[in-house]
């Protein structure tokens, strides 16, 4: 698995941090830290953003156990330098046994972040946004959800913690991948939360097939200590069944191109999602 | 040895309610009965006569026997039901309260899925079969483990009625409920009343020879208990009137909700 962390100055780029090396260590992830700078590419690598980058760098790694990291050590006087104009990386020290590469780049966020994801190939890409302000970046605008939108793999947006323990997840039951269940059962593990499975119903109540499916994943959960709860919601109240609560601290919606959450939720009603919930957003594609 | 009868049909919520008998057959005495109702057909032309009719009454219950089989086989492990299970066809709640009556069951149990819309749980307990149970019911809405505590939830009013509900089917488990009465009437700060009810609480309970857990009293709007009725392994209430708090409030929770009787008690 490769995790992309887009980061920027501000405090919820820091608070991404510790959750994902979570993510990290249980699944033993090839971890990308990208620094976005909001200049120009041509400009001087800014030392103030140097340090910010150095710190995350440490505050990750000081997550693991350094006896049993999957990364290696940050060496001392391992200075950024410039790759390509307006890229600057520093290079790999003497690895653990996983790959962490450190990178700043200039320029347009959602734009760099998604060429990256596409570069690196990327499983996951995870940003930080405060709910408080719309979950916008600043400066760059709406960036989680031009990336959660155009991303052609899952993103996950994370916001500040809340006191819940709930996970919501729509899952399309006709198109369950084991790469969206394992990430689910992922978060669970992470937000240490119980999970919210929403099985749709149409008017004539719930599909048997639908209801094998549930049953599966019921069982799936269960047998990994994960406490599913079943709650059925028809087609139509979907949308305000999602809009009415806040009582998920993880949002994960499964939006491959045939999903139905996919129709539901497309375009407005994705940034709606984004920038009001107070709940972070994975989006599962 | 308390009386069980499940009532199942060809879906999940029945797994869950199977799966959750096995739960509580882990802390309690009980013998388990299965048993399934294949509706009446639909009012209009009857499905042939004479043996045809015949050949399609017994295909349709080979049928439900098979797939409750398959079910019982599955989640067996667990709920180690043994005995046959019952099959019958006809009038759903008249034959389920027969065999009620007949086997003098103390407790009632069937699963039914938790929906976003309370409409399909209001109108099952408001249904005759509720109404007119004579044992508690137990509505398993998931499935989930005992370890997550239970709470018994109640309105001042009704309180000793879920009180009863609770020794009748747990008086031989050593399970502490944490109790919540809803929508204390007065205000808040009449401790004396409060604690007039505790002690209440602490006698019914030590007559049993048996503790509870938190005791908690509130007022507010709905939205503010749900926390209490949610992530429990299960919720006990007397049997709810109809459009009040307590019936509300039960409507969203997830949890297996154990409700006490509204008709005349078979014991």
């Amino acid at each position: 698995m490769r995790i992309l962390i887009a980061l920027d100055q501000n405090e919820y780029s820091a608070h991404t941090l510790g959750r994902v090396a979570r993510l990290a260590e249980n699944t033993w992830a090839d971890i990308t830290l990208l620094g976005i700078f909001p200049r120009k590419n041509d400009s001087a690598l800014s030392g103030e953003f140097a340090a910010t980058m150095d710190r995350y760098q440490k505050d990750f790694l000081n997550c693991f156990d350094a006896a049993f990291s999957p990364y290696g050590p940050m060496e001392e006087h391992n200075a950024f330098r410039e790759v390509e104009p307006g890229v600057h990386e520093r290079s790999p020290g003497p690895g653990g046994p996983k790959h962490m590469a450190v990178r700043i780049r200039m320029g347009e966020p959602s734009g760099i972040i998604l060429e990256e994801a596409g570069k690196i190939g990327c499983d996951l890409i995870v940003l930080g946004c405060d709910a408080r302000d719309d979950c916008i970046w600043n400066p760059g605008g709406n960036v989680p959800y031009r990336v959660a939108v155009a991303a052609g793999c899952s993103v996950l947006v994370m916001k500040k913690d809340t006191d819940t323990r709930r996970i919501l997840s729509c899952l399309d039951h006709n198109e369950i991948s084991q790469a969206s269940l394992e990430m689910i059962s992922q978060m669970s593990t992470l937000f240490t939360a119980d999970l919210d499975i929403i099985g749709l119903t149409r008017k004539k109540g719930l599909k048997q097939s639908v209801q094998t499916k549930l049953g599966m994943l019921q069982s799936y959960y269960l047998s990994r200590r994960i406490q599913p709860w079943i709650e059925l919601v028809a087609f139509s109240d979907l949308e305000a069944f999602i809009a009415g609560e806040d009582r998920w601290s993880l949002i994960a919606m499964w939006m491959g191109k045939e999903s139905i959450f996919r129709q539901i939720f497309l375009g407005s009603k994705v940034e709606k999602l984004i920038s009001r919930s107070e709940s972070s957003v994975l989006l599962l594609k | 040895m308390l009386n069980t009868l499940i009532s199942v049909n060809e879906d999940l919520s029945s797994r869950f309610a199977v799966w959750y008998m096995g739960q509580l057959r882990e802390i309690l005495d009980l013998s388990v009965h299965l048993i399934h109702v294949t509706e009446q057909e639909q009012k209009g032309r009857p499905v042939a006569t004479g043996w045809v009719h015949k050949t399609w009454e017994d295909s349709v219950l080979l049928q439900a026997r098979t797939w409750i089989d398959r079910m019982i086989r599955t989640e067996r492990i667990r709920s180690r039901i043994l005995d046959e299970p019952e099959i019958l066809s006809g009038d759903r709640e008249a034959l389920l309260l027969h065999s009620m009556n007949l086997s003098a069951c103390g407790l009632f149990v069937e699963g039914m899925f938790h929906s976003f819309r309370p409409d399909a749980f209001l109108s099952r307990i408001r249904s005759n079969l509720y109404k007119k149970a004579p044992c508690p019911i137990l509505m398993v809405k998931n499935k989930t483990d005992l370890s997550r505590g239970v709470v018994i939830v109640c309105e001042d009013k009704n309180l000793e009625k879920a009180l009863d509900t609770f020794f009748c089917i747990f008086e031989s488990s050593d399970i502490r409920p944490d109790i919540l009465i809803c929508r204390f009437d007065g205000p808040p700060e009449e401790e004396s009343r409060i604690s007039r009810r505790i002690e209440e609480i602490d006698t019914a309970f030590a007559r049993h020879k048996k503790s509870h857990g938190d005791v908690k009293t509130m007022a507010g709007a709905l939205p503010s208990f749900l926390p209490y009725v949610r992530d429990r392994s299960l919720v006990i209430s007397p049997f709810p009137e109809k459009e009040s708090f307590l019936e509300n409030l039960l409507s969203l929770s997830p949890c297996p909700l154990l409700l006490g009787v509204q008709g005349p008690v078979n014991r």
